[in-house]
């Protein structure tokens, strides 16, 4: 199975594995911060509903 | 929009120690999402036949400008779905959650549960590279012991005798018109009856409270594993992103070592397990009673579940449904290993 | 009902605004994606400006000969002089291909009519201008054809 390596032909047209590791990273933190929203306003919104 | 959210806050989600595995039907819903949005994209380039349906797909993968990733989203993601298919089930299955009032409810997702596994399957064959090619080969031979109707039923599923360009385009129609149309209908239904009816509450739990409202507070958590969820899709879909394999030749011989998807294995460890013949029937034959029983069994055990109907524990079920979990492990893993 | 709304104010809360327009703007990259995925590549094709198209005996003294250049179909033919002229074979007036016609040794449009000599030149229908050319280069037996530009 291709993994981070990039074997030329069978997976033409994937860009090479250290892109895509800068792509995940970049995914993966836009991702927690946006985690991190959803839990704050979960927190106030469990709030708002017990009083 | 204000009266949906109205609609949406009388909804009351039981809050208990199990209250995790609700979020799985949510996570299904979502990857489906995933599926109809970068399955239209794939569409605009992909082209049907076997002259040019490996073509165009390789097209998409190296002309087409972000073609590798839409293309390693919709593969994964009908992955982590049907996966997410098969947790719903064993919990839903465990929590007695298909006891009435929710008989509806449980069929429904059964006959989505078949439905996913159809997009799995005819989606399978559409790159048309020698892997697919010859797993569906395989895939719709098994009917053919079935008598009576088996051999129709394969000429049905192929459009033909063999494999072929009216293979594609029956599998194709299917995967892109007549299946997401019977979903979004099923789907619906399955969604309001989970709005009227509410999220059961397993045999014998101590609730903490009357549970929290599905919105403004349920929806959070939902997010909350929608995001999650697309950073797993995301870091498999960039981790291991999909490659295409060689073009089908339909006069090559198969591919060693060849396997179909991991959720076709349990099928697949059974009939290499299955004895050529026994108790003088034939092997094939067995299996195709099995799946059909199981199949069936799933769909009516709102009713066969006398006890938990009428909310007492069911240990028999209980067991039923592990033992199935653990039937699912071990086929997977002995297909893995032989 | 009246509780019900008091209970659950309309208004959205500072962190309810944050978690949107973070969304929002994520979804951006996404959409950049799609968009750039959408834009069909052929459009990106690089446009030949000049290439070796055909060898001198390949273009018959009547009649013509059909070359492709940036997809699209050429007509080499030979003067009565025995010059070599290149035009597009795309009718100027809705784009159908033109198609040889022995017999009169023009070219007509069977879309709408139109007939074009064998150098271009728009004789009748509804075509309005003649035949998009090219410039002709012959070096030796080579025929190399390129987009005359203004
Ligand atoms: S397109 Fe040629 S005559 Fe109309």
């Amino acid at each position: 199975m291709d993994t981070l390596k990039n074997s030329a032909g069978f997976a033409a047209g994937i860009p090479d594995g250290g892109t895509r590791v800068i792509i995940l990273v970049a995914v993966l933190f836009v991702l927690s911060i946006l985690g991190v929203l959803l839990v704050a306003r979960m927190r106030e919104a469990d709030e708002e509903a017990k009083k | 929009m204000e009266s949906l959210l109205g609609f949406l806050r009388e909804k009351k989600v039981p809050q208990h120690k199990h209250s995790f595995w609700y979020l799985f039907g949510g996570l299904a819903l979502f990857f489906f999402i995933v599926q109809v949005l970068t399955g239209m994209l794939l569409l605009l380039y992909y082209s049907p036949t076997p002259a040019t349906a490996h073509e165009s797909v390789d097209f998409i993968m190296t002309q087409v400008p972000f073609g590798w990733l839409i293309r390693s989203v919709h593969s994964w993601s009908a992955n982590l779905m049907i996966a997410s298919v098969f947790i719903h089930l064993f919990s839903t299955f465990l929590m007695k959650a298909y006891r009435k009032p929710r008989e509806l409810m449980w069929m429904s997702g059964i006959v989505l549960l078949m439905i996913v596994l159809g997009f799995g399957f005819t989606g399978y064959l559409l790159p048309w590279d020698t892997v697919s090619y010859f797993a569906t080969q395989i895939g719709t031979e098994i009917p053919r012991s079935v008598p009576i109707v088996g051999p129709f039923t394969v000429q049905l599923l192929r459009g033909g005798e063999f494999v072929s360009a009216e293979s594609l385009t029956r599998l194709f129609a299917l995967h892109v018109a007549i299946l997401p149309i019977i979903s979004l209908g099923l789907i619906g239904l399955h969604l309001l009856l989970n709005q009227v009816y509410g999220s059961s509450k397993p045999v014998g739990i101590q609730l903490r409270s009357q549970g929290i409202r599905f919105y403004p507070n349920y929806i959070y958590r939902d997010f909350l594993s929608w995001t999650g969820a697309c950073a797993v899709l995301m870091g498999l879909v960039l981790v291991f992103p999909v490659a295409l394999g060689p073009k089908a030749d339909p006069f090559a011989s198969a591919p060693l070592g060849i396997r179909p998807e991991w959720y076709f294995l349990v099928l697949f460890q059974t009939l290499r397990m299955m004895p050529s013949s026994l108790a003088g029937m034939d092997g094939e034959m067995l299996v195709n009673i099995l799946v059909l029983l199981v199949g069936v069994g799933l769909f009516l055990v709102p009713f066969l579940d006398r006890r938990a109907s009428r909310d007492e524990p069911s240990p028999a079920f209980t067991i039923l449904g592990w033992a199935g979990i653990l039937y699912l492990i071990v086929a997977i893993t002995l297909a893995y290993l032989t | 009902m009246t509780d019900e709304s008091a209970q659950f104010p309309s208004r959205r809360t500072v962190l309810q605004k944050v978690l949107i327009s973070w969304f929002a703007l994520l979804l951006l990259p996404a959409l950049y994606a799609v968009l750039q995925y959408v834009i069909p590549p052929k459009l990106r094709e690089r446009i030949i400006e000049s290439i070796l198209i055909a060898r001198m005996p390949d273009v018959p003294a009547t009649g013509i000969k059909m070359v492709k250049f940036n997809r699209k179909p050429v007509l080499l033919s030979r003067t009565a002089e025995g010059q070599i002229k290149a035009i597009s074979g795309v009718c100027t007036h809705l784009g159908c291909i033109v198609e040889y016609n022995p017999g009169q040794n023009n070219l007509h449009c069977n879309c709408h009519g139109s007939v074009f000599t064998l150098d271009g030149k728009n004789v009748s229908g509804p075509a309005p201008r003649p035949l998009e050319a090219f410039r002709v280069e012959i070096k030796g037996e080579d025929i190399t054809i390129s987009i005359i530009k203004g």
